[in-house]
């Protein structure tokens, strides 16, 4: 593949492959950056930008601010949208305004939540079952994935606790486990996620800090393109670096398709609404 | 992405240079597919005509063993990989050895250095023999830099402010800047450093992929002294090479960041 095909097919390419961002953000970014889209329509004009069509959203306010005020806020922006999703944030119940746990997921699945993120560590709770353990039952018993940013589970530069993911996923094997790559860690966790990927099918990774050199090839032969899902992680990421990863992925047309949107769209049309 | 891409047909002949690249392994991580003929294989698949690489052993653990290793790879290469030889300030008798190696062969084109891995900051007195060196002899010199950072506090050792003194000091020695900073900070001290510097130039490898980076970094200094490059064998050069391409930037501008600079800052044949 040439330069000069890449620049004039790129365009063409994104089409072709249709793009499901399953991670990106909207609300006023806390993190400095060059860029951020204050609400859903301003995330709409740059996916138009890269021909991403759909997407799965979170508020910053649900992570920096509060829960129960971040899904609220989310859930207005893309009440009439056919184009986002929600992922809504969730605490321990009775750690937060909302009422019985079981009604407030069924709630938010009618304002189009698909998934739903933890923070334990920076929310601060725990994951054990006398805290989570009845969220944890009604997502598995829904299908509806559990996101879980690998910064919440590194507690210091250099100590990473993946036994986390594993623990969950055993003892929640039908609840699907995404990990979100957000933070500078997942460049180096290769020797956890491997064979992490390997023992634990309920388990995916999104793409977006997925960077190591050439592991979404070795991902896909070693598991399958299944377990991975296209993102962006705007506004932290430049839409084009996820883009042309996938484009130019090392691997048939079809697993490309399945990364760029089958896999997610399958993984949100198995919530039980 | 900038639409113009599809109604201005780049020349077959861009030449595409990846100015920031490493062989070896990593004691990190696993790396899949590591070795030079994947690495070739990958240039190929993307139309990477040149890529500038400093051996991964040479910076961590052996100047001797990681500048053989490179040598041998670049030869498998025959010229597709070009060398940094890396200077290790607490070696420097080993590191002077092979920085003459510059001029005395085509296959090392450019010092690499790192403050962070080495612990020492580009200022101080163990580089001054390498400074030295390069402004006799023109030789650029390519630094990790990075932000402050307090989960890995030895970045602290290549915040970009370190170079203003260097910079000062050797105004002929060209100072790329490799990372930019980093991060969001330090790539806004790298930008303004260079902006005072017209011997510093900034490269965008690494892990991060900040929406209008780009675009930031051409607004604010002549698009001559950006040069793109990916991190590879950490970092999958794909990540890097979409940022630049689907930059809100004209083509002429990306034709210079992602091959027409290195050529021209690296003197490369």
């Amino acid at each position: 593949m040439t330069f000069s095909f890449l620049m004039e097919k790129f365009s063409d390419l994104k089409r072709e492959i249709h793009f499901f961002d399953a991670n990106c953000w909207i609300g006023e970014n806390p993190f400095p950056s060059f860029k951020h889209f204050n609400n859903s329509s301003e995330l709409i004009i740059e996916m138009d930008k890269y021909a991403i069509e759909e997407a799965l959203i979170s508020h910053f306010l649900a992570w920096k601010y509060n829960p129960f005020i971040g899904n609220n806020t989310l859930a207005d922006e893309i009440r009439e949208s056919e184009k986002f999703y929600g992922c809504y944030v969730l605490v321990p119940p009775g750690t937060e305004k909302i009422g019985d746990i079981k009604g407030y997921i069924d709630e938010m699945v009618k304002k189009k939540a698909r998934a739903f993120r933890i923070f334990p560590l920076e929310h601060h709770f725990s994951l054990a079952d006398w805290s989570m353990g009845k969220v944890l039952s009604i997502l598995e018993d829904r299908r509806i994935p559990l996101i879980f940013p690998l910064g919440q589970i590194t507690w210091a530069f250099n100590q990473v606790h993946w036994d986390v993911i594993y623990e969950l996923s055993q003892r929640y094997k039908r609840l699907p486990i995404i990990v979100d790559g957000y933070g500078p860690q997942e460049l180096t966790q290769s020797r956890f996620f491997l064979p992490l990927l390997e023992n634990c099918e309920n388990v995916y990774l999104d793409i977006h800090n997925l960077i190591l050199y050439g592991i979404i090839e070795e991902i896909v032969n070693r598991v399958g393109a299944h377990r991975l899902l296209f993102s962006t992680g705007m506004p932290f990421n430049n839409p084009g670096a996820s883009l042309m990863r996938v484009i130019t992925a090392q691997i048939s047309d079809e697993e490309k398709k399945q990364i760029a949107h089958g896999n997610i769209k399958r993984l949100l049309k198995g919530v039980r609404i | 992405m900038n639409e113009s891409a599809g109604k201005n047909k780049i020349p077959n002949d861009t030449t595409v240079v990846d100015a920031h690249t490493h062989l070896g392994y990593a004691p990190e991580m696993y790396i899949p597919n590591a070795e030079v003929e994947q690495f070739i294989k990958l240039m190929d698949h993307l139309g990477i005509d040149i890529c500038l690489c400093a051996h991964l052993a040479a910076i961590q653990s052996s100047l001797d063993y990681g500048h053989k290793q490179l040598i041998e790879d670049m030869k498998i290469a025959k010229g597709r990989i070009l060398g940094f030889v890396v200077f290790n300030p607490h070696y420097p008798t080993e590191s002077m050895k092979w920085v003459k190696q510059c001029k005395r062969t085509p296959y090392f084109v450019a010092v690499k250095i790192h403050p962070a891995w080495h612990r020492y900051p580009p200022n101080g007195s163990k580089y001054q023999p390498l400074w030295e060196y390069a402004a006799e002899f023109n030789i650029p010199v390519m630094s990790h830099t990075w932000d402050y950072d307090p989960q890995n506090p030895v970045q602290d050792f290549s915040h970009p402010s370190l170079f203003a003194e260097v910079a000062e000091k050797y105004p002929s020695v060209k100072i790329i800047l490799g990372h930019a900073g980093g991060r969001y900070n330090a790539h806004i001290e790298a930008v303004d450093l260079a902006q005072q510097y017209s011997n510093i130039y900034l490269e965008l490898a690494g892990d991060s992929f900040l929406p209008g980076l780009v675009e930031y970094v051409v607004s604010k200094l002549e698009p001559e002294r950006i040069l793109y490059g990916s991190d590879m064998i950490w970092i999958d050069p794909r990540y890097h090479l979409g940022s630049i391409l689907s930059a809100n930037i004209t083509l002429e501008v990306k034709q210079k960041i992602l091959g027409e600079n290195a050529i021209e800052v690296y003197k490369l044949p």
